[in-house]
């Protein structure tokens, strides 16, 4: 056996780095685009080949400091790299570290065993084609399950968690190499390698296997909150719902005792005061008759608290066309996005801007929703999640409008959200099915 | 200068109108050419498209503001209306016609001017945008509003407008390109489509002008998304 079976050239280290950097960059949101983001990447490269080279035949004492630096200097590639935060950075690093050590190894572990030969030519060439396809599965795994998301806001405990994961699967893998003097080492450089590669595959693994276990436990915990929002709505509808048959049935008490009034003998002026109060109550009980008596609910129960807050409701929609939508949805869609726009109203100081509009109407084949509030300042909703300068235009959801999207999203439809002169407005379009007659 | 008509047969709210518009004038230095009428018969009679704005109260006593939209609409399809009203449930029969907006009474400046400047703002987006494409002897010259969808096979683009197909060479990033502020996005690798023709959206097809067109299931998303911001800003 011959004694290269352990030194991995620096430089296809530096390279495995690298690219295990660039596979979490690559599903990150950059920092950089276009040429500037690859004239950073090849930065990051030359770095370390530069770092990893030089240090080559350092002192077996000084091996571990290096290694550690070059883990460094992975983690601050991605961090400079990409949008994110330090504590992303180092999870991620550590992740890249891991199959960075991985990648190496088995790569060289092939090499050795294929070929007996020493042409540099192959060997570069045995490289690339085993790193392509590690990396380009590696890479696969990510997208292909869209794990990435732009932030990952890892906590402290998950962070040491990977930490340990880390540092055991690289100080298992390495322990024969720095010392043969443990209950665990072996001088067998076959073995050695053996064991350096398994063990990485394993740390591998097992960071991979966490890093999915959080991703789907954020993303049930997500879908939890989404729930209570939309449950939220759905109680207000049957509160409203309750009282506006009170007002109802006291409606028709008084129509009653109008008529009953009315039989009596009355002087002409009392009987005109009496039409014109019938008049009046009939134009309240019409105030919220879209048509659709989910979203009249809805509507009532909103514009209560406008009046409270002297903001002006207007609302032009067509009830009818919703017919087709579950209860649950249009007490989302409508709850939540009202709820918004009376959060922003509240803020402004004049009470006569205090404006909402509310449009629904169908054009051409589309069930249209526009929901629009005037605003002043910076614009931010109760939690403090809707921050409207142009560039963050996709990251504003606050739960209330990311449980829209995801009600919009099961009708085929979009949502869409802008700012225009102090106006706010909220789009949402619906393609409505064609009749039957058109199969 | 901008032509206004203001349709209202009550005479309160008629002279409230041409204040809240003489005010606005001076406020925003804009010029306006206002116009009275006090019912929906009188602009309706002789009417030939004079007016870039028209403010029309829907209860009226001759002829009413939805039967006054829909005559004028038949002349006008690009006159901006805005309905004066005191019940919004009226309002919503003004998307048939498609009106812009609406204002409900009693009006204020505030509201009224904000919605007045929502509609000079489309007002004055809607010029006339011309472009030049190359075709076989020559140019041909297109108002880009025409352009139902663009089609590209091989290396041919055939610019599908009202009535005709007009063939022309070039590629696919080109025609994106020269059509990017227009409102037209890809529906599949081989149609750009003008999201003003779109009709409707059924399944993984869009229909335009009749026609239907396939949308790539990864561009699915992206196209509804455009067509949401399209209903948003633009109309």
């Amino acid at each position: 056996m011959d004694n290269n079976l352990l030194d991995i050239p620096r430089l296809y280290t530096a390279i495995a780095e690298w690219a295990a950097c660039m596979v979490y960059l690559m599903n990150m949101q950059k920092r950089f685009k276009g040429i500037k983001f690859c004239t950073f990447a090849l930065g990051g490269l030359i770095i370390q080949i530069f770092f990893l080279t030089v240090t080559a035949n350092v002192n077996i004492i000084f091996w571990i400091p290096c290694m550690m630096t070059a883990a460094a200097l992975m983690i601050c590639f991605i961090y400079f790299g990409s949008k994110g935060i330090w504590k992303d950075a180092v999870y991620m690093g550590i992740h890249a570290f891991v199959f960075a050590e991985f990648a190496a190894s088995f790569e060289w572990l092939l090499y050795s065993f294929f070929y007996k030969g020493t042409s540099p030519w192959v060997s570069l060439g045995m490289m690339l084609l085993i790193f392509a396809v590690l990396y380009g599965f590696y890479g696969w795994l990510f997208q292909h399950q869209k794990l990435t998301e732009s932030k990952l806001d890892v906590t402290f405990g998950e962070l040491c968690a990977a930490l340990i994961i880390g540092i055991s699967a690289f100080t298992v893998s390495n322990l024969s190499f720095i010392s043969i003097e443990t209950p665990f080492s072996t001088s067998y450089q076959e073995a050695i390698a053996i064991v350096r590669t398994l063990v990485d595959l394993g740390g591998t693994a097992i960071m991979y296997a966490y890093y999915l276990q959080r991703y789907h436990f954020r993303l049930k915990q997500e879908m939890a909150v989404m729930q209570t929002v939309i449950q939220n709505q759905y109680l207000q509808y049957q509160m409203s719902k309750e009282s506006i048959d009170i007002i109802n049935y006291k409606y028709h008490d008084l129509k009653q005792q109008i008529a009953a009034l009315r039989a009596e003998e009355n002087p002409e002026k009392r009987m005109t005061f009496l039409d014109r109060m019938e008049e009046e109550i009939h134009y309240y009980e019409a105030q919220n008759k879209t048509g659709n008596k989910v979203l009249d609910s809805v509507l009532t129960g909103k514009s209560v608290i406008c009046n409270n807050y002297d903001i002006s409701l207007n609302s032009v929609a067509d009830g009818k066309l919703l017919d087709f939508m579950d209860i649950m949805d249009i007490c989302t869609i409508f709850g939540n996005a009202l709820d918004n726009a009376i959060e922003c109203e509240k803020k402004v100081p004049d009470k006569k801007k205090r404006l909402i509009h509310l449009a629904v109407f169908s054009q051409k084949d589309f069930l249209i929703m526009w929901f629009e509030n005037y605003f002043e300042g910076e614009l931010k909703s109760a939690d403090g999640v809707i921050k409207t300068t142009k560039t963050q235009k996709s990251e504003l959801h606050g739960y209330g409008i990311k449980s829209i999207m995801h009600t919009v999203k099961k009708y085929g439809g979009a949502v869409h959200i802008n700012v225009e002169d102090k106006w706010f407005k909220l789009t949402i379009l619906i393609p409505l099915q064609q009749k039957k007659e058109h199969h | 200068m901008i032509r206004i008509a203001i349709v209202e047969d009550e005479l309160m709210y008629a002279k409230q109108l041409e204040s809240f518009l003489r005010q606005y004038e001076e406020k925003e230095q804009e010029t306006f050419e206002i116009n009275m009428y006090s019912d929906g018969d009188e602009i309706v009679e002789d009417y030939k498209a004079q007016f870039d704005i028209i403010l029309l109260d829907i209860q009226m006593q001759f002829m009413d503001g939805m039967t006054t939209a829909e005559a004028i609409r038949k002349v006008d399809t690009k006159v901006i209306i805005i309905f004066i009203t005191n019940l919004r449930q009226y309002a919503i029969r003004g998307y048939e016609v498609d009106a812009l907006d609406y204002v409900v009474k009693p009006i204020s400046y505030f509201a009224f001017s904000q919605r007045l400047s929502r509609a000079i703002k489309r007002l004055k987006k809607r010029t006339q945008h011309t472009i030049v494409i190359k075709i076989r002897r020559g140019v041909a010259r297109i108002d880009a509003a025409d352009i139902y969808y663009v089609e590209s096979q091989n290396h041919t683009l055939i610019y599908h407008v009202a009535g005709n197909n007009i063939e022309s060479s070039g590629t696919m990033k080109d025609a994106e390109n020269m059509l990017s502020e227009f409102n037209f996005c890809r529906g599949n690798k081989g149609y750009l489509i003008n999201l003003a023709h779109v009709d409707s959206v059924q399944d993984s097809f869009a229909v335009v002008r009749g026609e239907k067109l396939l949308l790539s299931r990864p561009r699915r998303n992206a196209f509804m998304e455009a067509l949401t911001n399209y209903w948003g800003e633009i109309r």
